[in-house]
């Protein structure tokens, strides 16, 4: 049974396709996040291997299947995660989950990285650079000053990235507002302990936060030398 | 015209020594597997290329003139899909045609704008008028059928 290390109301339904190392990862870390996980594999001796251990958290079937996506209670669903080897059965499950169930995160795992364009235009809402962040939700260990990027802002030069503020950070006790940043970038968010400041001037940053800043790609090494 | 075929299967093929016949036409046929451009023949004058349809690499070279129209005829719904879109919003094809057997997904992606052929819809729409049109046993039409 799922502990409750979410909060009742951040608990959510995430349906987890393709259960490959990174789903399996992926799907016990949620679980053990206290989410409601539903792993999806059509391949019927991965299936049997995982079955005894994920019982009702692991479904066989394809999920590009319309009948499957329905039975498995898409609808409900607050996030779809892809990571199945195939980047078009990603894509395509992802935009399935979009159109028919109007999911609101759908998050795609991509292998050709030339394919990362072509999925940003075609209704992934959320452009994620996935394999960077299950990656660094698995491993639980973000290094410091590295920017992860969260999300492309679709159609433009921009993104935003997060990063953890680690103790020797020349950001950490000060104010944002003394904070300087590369021009075109704006700290967005601050995550204290799992809760999320709107941050204004005054905010002082302190070591253990994750900040998350818009800016523009080409202004990323400058921001890289200040954090 | 210039047609870009993806999928050398035997309805791939067959369209494209079809449209060849015209020779107004330009035509290109791509498949991941190179013995299947033997099904062709040795006639065939159109050109072939080896390549993943869902990997946009493929597209590079033959997408960089005009394309009139693009078919995607492979045995994988998700591949036909996706190069569908990839040709239709990367390369604006205004004429990009999926086949996609799943009549729900076909459905959803036509809804998308994505043009669509549905063999399975088509089969079971000319099998209920064939089974239509049988007569029962004693001779009559079987109206209810």
């Amino acid at each position: 049974m799922p502990n409750d290390t979410v909060k009742q109301d951040n608990k959510k339904f995430i349906i987890v396709v393709g259960a490959g190392k990174m789903g399996y990862n992926l799907t016990k870390l949620l679980i053990s996040e206290g989410h409601e996980v539903l792993l999806v594999e059509k391949d019927k001796v991965r299936f049997n291997e995982l079955s005894p251990e994920l019982g009702e958290n692991i479904y066989l079937g394809d999920a590009a299947e319309s009948d499957v996506l329905k039975q498995i209670g898409t609808n409900r669903a607050n996030v779809v995660v892809t990571v199945t080897g195939d980047d078009e059965t990603n894509l395509i499950i992802c935009q399935m989950a979009k159109i028919m169930y109007m999911t609101p995160r759908t998050i795609a795992r991509i292998s050709n990285p030339k394919n990362e364009a072509i999925f940003s235009s075609l209704g992934v809402d959320n452009i994620v650079n996935t394999t960077q962040i299950i990656n660094s939700l698995i491993e639980k260990e973000v290094d410091a000053g590295m920017l992860v990027p969260i999300l492309d802002i679709k159609g433009s030069n921009a993104e935003i990235v997060e990063t953890e503020i680690a103790s020797n950070s020349p950001l950490n006790n000060k104010a944002i507002k003394d904070i300087k940043l590369p021009e075109e970038s704006l700290i967005v968010s601050v995550v204290r302990e799992g809760k999320v400041i709107f941050p204004h001037g005054n905010t002082v940053i302190q070591n253990g936060d994750t900040i998350m800043i818009l800016i523009s790609k080409e202004k990323r090494d400058i921001l890289r030398q200040i954090i | 015209m210039k047609v870009v075929i993806l999928g050398c299967g035997r309805l791939g093929c067959r369209i494209a020594l079809k449209l060849i016949k015209n020779e107004k036409n330009s035509v290109i046929v791509i498949d991941k597997n190179p013995d299947a451009f033997s099904l062709l023949g040795k006639d065939f004058t159109g050109k072939v290329l080896q390549g993943d349809g869902a990997n946009m690499e493929t597209y590079e070279e033959v997408m960089k003139e005009t394309v009139d129209v693009f078919l995607a005829l492979t045995n994988s719904d998700n591949t036909n899909i996706m190069a569908a879109e990839i040709a239709n919003q990367k390369y604006k094809v205004e004429k990009a045609i999926a086949k996609v057997d799943d009549p729900i997904r076909a459905k959803a992606f036509e809804e998308l704008g994505i043009q669509t052929i549905c063999p399975t819809l088509l089969c079971e729409k000319r099998l209920s008028k064939m089974i239509e049109k049988t007569k029962t046993k004693e001779g009559e039409v079987d109206e209810d059928a």
